[in-house]
């Protein structure tokens, strides 16, 4: 699953990525989607993809990957896209455009902020039941996917999935689905027990710098200054 | 499968704003509530359930062109209240990578939150008074889809106008996309042997009917083995 490459790659110290301050990271994150969304030109949304495409180069962010995660924005903006092309063409290419720079501004953001700096920040707009929700849910898809992978293989090697037997493969699909649950609640109580035990009583607290650590920090910010009121002034 | 797959900056502004400020007013509330429960009843059952949303709807369901949401399943599991803050974790999650925008985050937690309070509710109703487990979850998940659905395709046109919203449209040459009508449209849309407003309903209705049943067996399975993991009450 993509979310394994997006964990490596995010948590990845020696990615120059990885070294700039949330703060800065979320900031170019709000400029540029609040650019995308309200810019209605072809050329400027051409240089914000030419923009996040240098910095995904300068930031050692796997281009493939990026067009992996890219599919689904590319495929749903193109839907629209194109049925708006009926009416004027510029139109539907800018909506492509702008579907794709969105997903890709998003994408700088989560490929070079650990999960739990990001979890953590939005504490800020967000309840801490929810943010403990996020971090049990995130630990807890690597497990069930990877119970649910070894369930398959077991299922596979026992004769459980047949083909053209459709009804005999969705209950024991099912079946399989209603293991990985209960296996999946078991671990999460293990887990809050565990959590209990060093002394959760509900907030998970971690340690998030967000001062500013490096001339790569200013200069992302100042970028997405200069995109922001680019787009306020031309766009 | 009511899940808005619009990407950021298609949709009114007033019309994401909103649904960031309903859902937002629904979660306060339902956190409120949320404050009597123990923590270890309510923090891993959603941390699980989010995680089996997320992987439920990365699976492609092959036959017909829309995933399964497993949005019911998770109401059943750890109730509607709480599974409407699941939502609004799993679609923020998805938003992240990729899987619709971070702008419809607030949109699609109401979409899919309507489809699990409907389900719920109807499914309790109906298992106190047909007494039949299958019919009861086979009925509650078919009409809370529908009418999740609905709400859907609502939202969505407020963008494009109804006639543009169907897929096929772009498989067609811009000649052929001069259409007279919404009738035109419609009969552009192909799935198998079918077209027109038949092909739409067979694409949704195989899509319902394969999460009903998948429900179901789950449902069926969990009873016999771990009951006291569902919130319903049989």
């Amino acid at each position: 699953m993509l979310l394994v490459e997006i964990d490596r790659l995010s948590t990845d110290k020696n990615k120059k990525g990885y070294n700039i301050s949330i703060t800065s990271k979320l900031l170019f994150f709000l400029f540029m989607l609040t650019s995308i969304i309200v810019n209605k030109s072809l050329s400027i949304n051409i240089l914000i993809l030419a923009l996040l495409t240098t910095l995904f180069i300068y930031y050692g962010i796997s281009i493939k990957l990026i067009f992996k995660l890219s599919l689904y924005p590319l495929f749903f903006g193109s839907l629209f896209g194109i049925i708006q092309m009926s009416s004027s063409l510029e139109l539907g290419v800018l909506t492509i455009l702008k579907s794709i720079s969105a997903a890709w501004s998003v994408f700088f953001l989560i490929t070079t902020t650990p999960y739990i700096d990001l979890f953590s920040t939005l504490n800020i707009v967000l309840p801490s039941l929810i943010i403990d929700i996020f971090f049990f849910a995130y630990r807890s898809i690597f497990i069930l996917i990877e119970k649910g992978n070894n369930l398959i293989k077991i299922i596979k090697l026992r004769g459980g999935l047949k083909p053209f037997n459709i009804i005999f493969n969705i209950k024991n699909i099912a079946g399989a689905i209603g293991v990985i649950i209960i296996n999946g609640f078991d671990i999460s109580e293990r887990m809050y027990n565990i959590y209990h035990l060093r002394g959760y009583k509900g907030g998970i607290k971690s340690e998030v710098s967000y001062k500013l650590k490096s001339i790569d920090d200013i200069f992302l910010i100042i970028l997405s200054l200069i995109t922001f009121i680019g787009v306020t002034i031309y766009g | 499968m009511s899940h808005i797959h619009v990407t950021d900056g298609v949709l009114p502004f007033f019309l994401w704003f909103f649904g960031f400020v309903i859902s937002g007013i629904i979660i306060g509330f339902i956190i409120n509530d949320l404050k009597k429960k123990d923590l270890k009843e309510i923090v891993p059952k959603a941390g699980v359930a989010s995680a089996i949303m997320l992987i439920g709807m990365s699976i492609p369901l092959g036959i017909v062109p829309v995933h399964l949401s497993l949005g019911i399943l998770t109401g059943f599991i750890v109730g509607p209240g709480l599974g409407f803050i699941v939502l609004f974790v799993v679609n923020l999650i998805l938003a992240l990578v990729g899987h619709g925008g971070i702008t419809v985050v607030g949109l699609n937690t109401l979409v899919i939150g309507l489809e699990i309070f409907i389900g719920f509710y109807l499914f309790s109703f109906l298992i106190n008074n047909i007494k039949n487990l299958k019919l009861s979850i086979l009925i509650s998940v078919f009409i809370a889809i529908t009418i999740s659905l609905i709400f859907m395709f609502t939202i969505v046109a407020q963008t494009e106008g109804l006639a543009e919203n169907l897929p096929s449209y772009l498989h067609l040459s811009s000649e052929e996309q001069n259409f007279e009508n919404l009738d035109d449209v419609l009969n552009a849309v192909d799935y198998v042997f079918f077209n027109g407003w038949t092909a739409i309903f067979i694409i949704l209705l195989v899509g319902i009917l394969i999460e009903a049943i998948a429900t179901y067996l789950i449902i069926k399975f969990l009873l016999k083995i771990r009951p006291d993991i569902l919130s319903i009450k049989i």
